[in-house]
């Protein structure tokens, strides 16, 4: 037994990139620009992968030269079905999945007992697995790859944004280089600087926040001892002074342990190689040579700004709101915010929408980021219990948990990234508002596709999906005429028996009908992040249409 | 709270009574608390509805509740 830890946060080699020094450097008029992303994280990337995809010009200033926050900092791990739709979507989930970790599976312990389970693989009906693990400065890396690949958005490395000035229909923006500083004028700004914004205040938009006192310390650990490759949590582990840990695989056979503290740790004192080491060896045992990659304390923190839309400067990801990371809630959001973004943006600049679309993103991804942030205050409350009495509480959970499949749903150590429905969204029917997994479909040739390249494949614009009357024949006049109008996709959805056109699609399991409940003559509106926009009869298409990009106002009530 | 019912519905109340004195006074004191907890989760679980459980809660709640200030 070695006891001498070793914390080596360059286990690592991760990719460098040339510093950029724009030709505006040291010109007098200001470089004139449509869409500018500030800060080349998880979900700065994600959306410059996104309008890249839709060959929407924008540029990204990052003022690092590498992915990752300067070293092998851990940060996201574990990626869940939406995040891979929509990676797929960009073209980048080959990769994770062949570097990550695919699992379905998790565990809930309470001492050395197993108090609630789960197996996502039979509900999931996308083509994307259920969660993959993976080190988050590797998504960032295949995003940038495929960024230089698809051309439409430049990354400027070692650009500094000094300065941020909202004007009425535009942001300027002071950027130090290399070379020197320059000006930048764009239509949009979009902040992905992550939680300590220095530009929110400058662009007037303030934030609540909360803290609370519970610490933690993140121990990512190279280990060859072989455990399941399963989300595994303890409310209260014999090998953590009866406190809360996380135990869980990424790429390289690194794990991600993670450890409660006591209520009066000190975090210095905890990320100490010498106590860090002491703690997974105790978590271990005795026989297994493991390796400390990166450690780090953490503690609750949660915040959400007031609005994530202030006039052209918009905000996403933790410049948004930021959460504690049971569920795995950070930056899955982030990445549903650049995908909610990404279309509406494309949609505007192309002028198929008109600029009213953009506070839908407020109105959905501001909610959404409000219920990530109370579920994960709830997981947080479950975890630290405040008094005698919830401590108490807990414990007849977790006692009668190992009997009765009823106590097991009140165990909470992490409710996992979901698609958020948005409630108020003025941009939904009543019967839309909800996110579809990425169904398998098949062509009218017989070739397979999905939901999601479909969607893809209608740009900024809405899908319609027409469910036939039985033994009606083609589509109805009126939603060709509609569909027409509005240069939208129409394709009618057949049965398995039947014959269909090449505008026919099949939905092999039925999963489209049975998720979105749409009737005989009714159309299901698709939007391109793959939210059912509404279901409608063929005489409300029109409108549908309309509302979807932002062009009509609520329905007359 | 107009859903919460006031008026009685219990099958036997003073057998209900005799029933919770007796159990819980054959449990040591320290686990009297776990046994109310026990009990108040699987009875929560048979009521089910959320509105229900909150008017219950509030009602509970109600002599302790801090008045503003």
């Amino acid at each position: 037994v070695t006891r001498s830890p070793r914390l080596t946060p360059s286990g690592y080699e991760l990719p460098t990139f040339e510093p950029v020094v724009p030709a505006a450097v040291n010109r007098q008029s200001p470089e004139r620009r449509t869409i500018v992303i500030v800060g080349g994280g998880l979900t700065g990337l994600s959306l410059a992968a996104d309008l890249s995809s839709r060959g929407v010009d924008a540029v990204l200033l990052d003022d690092d030269v590498t992915v990752g926050v300067r070293g092998a900092s851990s940060r996201g791990m574990v990626y869940a079905q939406k995040t891979l739709e929509i990676m797929a979507r960009l073209g980048v989930y080959e990769r994770i999945r062949e570097k990550g970790v695919t699992w379905s599976v998790g565990r809930t312990l309470s001492g050395t007992d197993i108090v609630y389970e789960f197996d996502r693989t039979a509900e999931t009906v996308s083509l994307q697995p259920p969660f993959i693990n993976i080190q988050q400065f590797y998504v960032e890396w295949y995003l940038v790859d495929r960024i230089r690949e698809l051309g439409a958005v430049q990354l400027r490395w070692a650009n500094r944004v000094t300065n941020l000035q909202l004007n009425d229909d535009s942001v300027l923006l002071t950027v130090e280089t290399e070379g020197g500083p320059y000006k930048l004028e764009a239509q949009w700004v979009i902040d992905a600087t992550g939680a300590n914004s220095p530009f929110r205040d400058s662009a007037g938009v303030s934030v609540e926040s909360s803290h609370a006192v519970d610490h933690w310390c993140i121990c990512d650990v190279r280990f060859a001892k072989a455990l399941p490759a399963e989300r595994w949590t303890w409310v209260d582990a014999p090998f953590n002074n009866g406190r809360a840990v996380w135990q869980h695989k990424m790429a390289d056979d690194v794990w991600r342990l993670d450890y409660q503290l006591g209520p009066d740790a000190d975090p210095v004192t905890a990320a100490d190689p010498a106590t860090a080491h002491d703690r997974v060896r105790a978590h271990l045992g005795p026989d297994v040579e493991f390796e400390l990659v990166w450690v780090g304390p953490w503690k609750y923190r949660s915040q959400l700004a007031r609005t994530f839309v202030q006039g052209r400067y918009l905000l996403m990801g933790d410049a948004a709101h930021v959460k504690s990371p049971f569920g795995a809630r950070g930056g899955n959001s982030g990445v549903q915010d650049a995908d909610n973004l990404g279309w509406k943006l494309g949609a505007v600049v192309k002028g198929i929408a008109p600029l009213s679309l953009i506070s839908s993103y407020n109105e959905e991804r501001r909610e959404a980021a409000a219920e990530n942030i109370k579920v994960t205050e709830q997981t947080a409350r479950f975890l630290a219990p405040q008094t005698e009495f919830e401590l108490r509480l807990r414990r007849a959970i977790v006692g009668l948990a190992r009997h009765h499949a009823f106590a097991r749903s009140l165990v909470n150590t992490g409710r996992l990234s979901v698609p958020n429905f948005y409630a108020s969204s003025s941009i939904r029917g009543p019967r839309g508002g909800y996110c579809l997994p990425n169904i398998a479909l098949t062509n009218a040739d017989g070739r397979r596709t999905s939901l999601a390249a479909l969607a893809h494949s209608c740009g900024e614009k809405p899908l319609v999906l027409y469910r036939p009357q039985r033994g009606e024949v083609g589509v109805p006049v009126h939603l060709t005429s509609e569909c027409a109008a509005s240069s939208v996709s129409l394709l009618r959805l057949r049965g398995h028996d039947e014959q269909g056109d090449s505008n026919s699609i099949t939905d092999d399991k039925s999963d489209l009908l049975r998720l979105t409940s749409a009737s005989p003559g009714e159309a299901i509106v698709v939007r391109p992040d793959l939210y059912c926009a509404d279901v409608v009869s063929v005489a409300h298409i029109g409108f549908a249409l309309r509302r979807t990009i932002g062009m009509a106002q609520a329905p007359r009530s | 709270m107009s859903t919460l019912h006031t008026q009685p519905r219990l099958e036997d109340p003073d057998d209900f009574y005799f029933l919770l004195a007796q159990m819980s006074a054959d449990i040591e004191e320290p686990q009297r608390l776990d046994f109310a907890l026990r009990l108040l989760l699987l009875l929560a679980n048979e009521v089910g509805r959320k509105d229900i459980i909150r008017a219950c809660m509030y009602e509970a709640g109600r002599p302790f509740a801090r008045s503003p200030e």
